[in-house]
């Protein structure tokens, strides 16, 4: 017969077994990692050593902005080829060739597109750059906040007013004053930064300028949520809004067309909605969340207004969601304490929202 | 009485009209090693463990709805015991404090395996008719041990690499570090790095290996990304970015989060001069500035000074380093035609070992991994914009140890059955 169990003389000879399960390393720890490695940021070509020569010439009602930047040593190559170029630009009066200036020898001058008016690049070279020409229509010359933008991209730290004259260079470009500057820092080879940090949006005066179908949307909203007004401009697709007493919260839906503007250049926009100064493409990188929203992960911002607009702040969460050749701006902006109340309805509804082809 | 040959389970084995142990090994019935052998081949321990095997998972099911997966996994199934909270059992909005203690997963399967070998040990008769069993039973004790060796050595972490870059570290995201660099060397970084479990436990940490003594003020498992602070919020710290950002706490990231981002621990910690205890300042340290903003080729060091020397501070990752270097050569990433649907991705890597003297190029993509000294290099995601790769890096001794253990068991069971069907045929056929 089967004996009576003895489970404790069991259990003791399993015990080193299973003590094993409490065992962990989990001491302080020391080692040393090779400088020349990718190991600083896991990201070792990241931070190359850049320059940057770039010019802002206000004219008329245009501001032009030339820029060349790339590693250090393919810059000074071309430094010479830059500074003729600038002293080559000639403006005229004319919609279809509001200016010109003479390409360098052995460059070829590329199409530009929406956000950019040219691009040129030397055809056979050891030191490959790009030289980018952009034309943003207004008041757009703000110098101080285009040089700080211009040292946020090289790590380089913000200057004030005072400071303009030691890191820029004024000269006169047919008749017209322009700041050139000079700029060695840190940077991401390749970035694709939006050339104007800062200026608003080129959103389409009509909702839909390029004849695309756009998709229509499908999503699950909190039944306090009481829809607003149609929008007169047809720009916004639908808005709610929340009212507790005198606080009231505001969301919005507003279909884009994929050319409507850098992420950063929206989001400076609604900083300033909110008495916030601008940040730059890195700034804006650093405070960026995600979300999900149909499936995707998309930039989500939330953004508190300044101190200084006690007690009319605002807090406003805005979240960009891509779809096909269609940008979506999901936003959220009312009384701080009454948006963190609805955050977490906000966030439910974006993981409601379904996009599918066909006309909304 | 009916015997039940077929089965996958030692209990199954033992009938009251079975007096194998007095009959196979009648000279050491009165041992205490084989009394406890002869008690572990019981078939009421195997039920019970198997009940409790089952309430175990059920109460591990419902902690995620407070903690993360892994979490959940670490303290109820790799562990020899558990504490389980009373909340589980009741919604959240009522609070009911309490806990008791519970054999965890190790535990209830070491005591399995025991059990199962116990019973083989006990009954061992090889026969051609038993092999089947027994192959089968082997099977099962492999798969056991499979998830103790998974358990007990399976790493497994991500390689972060930004396009035309290379890296040669992974990070374990489910573990984080304090990590305290001193770059003042001009060919290396000297890192001294302090476990979550450290921080985790608060007051001061004071050692050989730290260049200052540090006092964790308050340490967040999760939070939000540090943000302006409002009005009336108190803000402990007196340097670095955290006096004019405050970190705001957030519940852990559960199993049942739908957005499974993993948590972003931050913590205040104040850092003293040794021996004296002169204040360096107390600063904020966030994930979101080390694992957050690395993925969009940033990062944001606190700077701490002690005797004229800079330290560079992040609460990260842990982080492995590998003695390869993967270089990016070219991410890409398809979707279906007209939609934004994922489609696959793939990464054209180089990897470059000085120590085994390997150079090659390989393509990763989604159901294509690199197996490589004894790592499996997954493709599991991208950086943000399609900026760089994202690879899971896995090492796992076992890793084959659950497709021999059902290869024993499809065998097993095929030769047992096989057998039975042959003495069945016979039969028929001699009738």
């Amino acid at each position: 017969m089967i004996r009576k169990p003895r489970f404790a003389v069991a259990l003791f000879v399993l015990s080193p077994v299973v003590l094993l399960g409490g065992c962990q390393k989990d001491d302080i720890e020391s080692y040393t990692v090779p400088k020349s490695h990718p190991s600083n940021l896991g990201l070792p070509t990241e931070r190359t050593k850049l320059r940057m020569l770039a010019a802002l010439i206000p004219q008329g009602q245009h501001t032009w902005f030339f820029k060349l930047q790339a590693p250090e040593g393919n810059v000074a190559a071309h430094q010479q080829e830059f500074d003729q170029l600038l002293q080559s630009i000639r403006f005229a009066d004319r919609a279809d060739g509001p200016i010109t200036w003479t390409t360098p020898p052995g460059w070829r001058r590329e199409a530009g597109n929406q956000m950019r008016y040219a691009t040129l690049r030397p055809e056979v070279t050891e030191h490959p750059v790009e030289l980018t020409v952009t034309d943003l229509p207004g008041d757009a010359a703000n110098v101080l906040a285009n040089v700080n933008r211009w040292r946020g991209q090289l790590s380089l730290p913000p200057v004030t007013e005072a400071d303009l004259p030691t890191v820029t260079k004024v000269v006169t470009i047919d008749g017209c004053t322009a700041t050139v500057v000079d700029f060695t820092g840190y940077g991401k080879v390749g970035s694709t930064m939006a050339p104007f940090a800062g200026h608003p949006p080129v959103a389409p005066s009509q909702p839909n300028p390029s004849g695309l179908v756009r998709p229509s949307i499908q999503y699950t909203k909190p039944e306090n949520w009481l829809p607003l007004p149609e929008d007169a401009s047809g720009i916004r697709f639908v808005g709610f809004q929340i009212t507790e007493g005198d606080r009231s919260v505001q969301i919005t839906i507003t279909p884009l067309s994929a050319q409507s503007g850098s992420l950063v250049a929206n989001v400076n926009r609604w900083r300033g909605q909110i008495g916030l100064p601008e940040v730059s493409e890195m700034q804006l990188q650093r405070d960026l969340q995600e979300t999900a929203v149909a499936g995707k992960r998309c930039p989500y911002v939330d953004l508190i207004g300044a101190e200084s607009a006690m007690p009319n702040r605002l807090r406003l969460i805005a979240v960009v969601a891509r779809y096909g050749e269609w940008i979506w701006y999901f936003k959220m902006m009312g009384d701080p304490e009454l948006v963190e109340q609805q955050q977490s309805s906000f966030k439910t509804f974006l993981r409601s929202v379904r996009f599918a082809e066909g006309e909304s | 009485m009916m015997r039940m040959d077929v089965s996958p389970s030692p209990v199954l084995e033992v009938t009251a009209s079975e007096p194998a142990l007095e009959t196979s090994h009648p000279a050491r019935k009165s041992s205490t090693l084989w009394d406890a052998l002869a008690g572990l081949t019981s078939l009421r321990l195997t039920v019970v463990l198997f009940v409790l095997a089952f309430i175990l998972v059920f109460c591990g099911t419902l902690a995620q709805v407070d903690a993360g997966i892994w979490t959940v996994v670490k303290q109820y199934f790799r562990s020899s015991y558990v504490w389980i909270p009373l909340q589980i059992f009741v919604p959240r909005s009522i609070r009911v404090p309490g806990s008791f203690p519970f054999p965890g997963g190790w535990l209830i399967g070491a005591c399995l395996l025991a059990n199962l070998l116990a019973a083989h040990i006990v009954r061992f008769r090889f026969t051609w008719k038993r092999s089947g069993i027994l192959l089968l039973h082997a099977g099962l004790v492999v798969m056991m041990l499979s998830e103790l060796v998974t358990g007990l050595f399976a790493a497994e972490g991500i390689l972060t690499i930004v396009q035309g870059s290379s890296s040669n570290f992974v990070e374990l995201h489910d573990l984080k570090e304090l990590a305290i660099i001193d770059p003042s060397d001009p060919d290396v970084d000297h890192v001294v790095a302090i476990p979550e479990s450290r921080l985790k436990q608060g007051g001061i940490i004071q050692h050989d290996l730290l260049p200052f003594d540090i006092k964790l003020v308050r340490y967040l498992v999760n939070s939000d990304m540090p943000r302006q602070p409002g009005a009336n919020v108190s803000n402990p710290a007196t340097a670095g970015d955290g006096r004019t950002l405050v970190a705001v706490p957030r519940a852990p990231v559960t199993g049942t989060d739908p957005e499974q981002s993993g948590d972003f621990p931050a913590a205040y910690a104040a850092f003293k001069k040794k021996g004296s205890g002169e204040s360096l300042g107390t600063y904020l340290v966030s994930s979101w500035w080390s694992d957050y903003l690395q993925m969009h080729g940033q990062d944001r060091p606190q700077q701490v000074t002690v005797e004229d020397k800079t330290y560079s501070v992040y609460l990260r990752a842990k982080r492995v380093y590998k003695p390869y270097t993967v270089t990016l050569k070219k991410f890409r990433h398809m979707h279906y035609p007209g939609t934004d649907i994922d489609k696959s991705f793939s990464s054209q890597v180089r990897l470059v070992d000085s120590i085994r003297h390997e150079e090659r190029e390989i393509e990763i993509s989604m159901n294509e991994p690199l197996r490589y000294a004894g790592e499996t290099f997954y493709q599991s995601g991208f950086l943000p914009g399609d900026l760089g790769t994202r690879l899971q890096v896995v090492r796992n001794p076992g890793w084959l140890m659950p497709y021999v253990s059902c290869l024993m068991v499809a065998g097993g069971m095929i030769f047992h059955f096989g057998l039975h069907l042959n003495t069945f045929l016979r039969r028929r056929a001699a009738q």
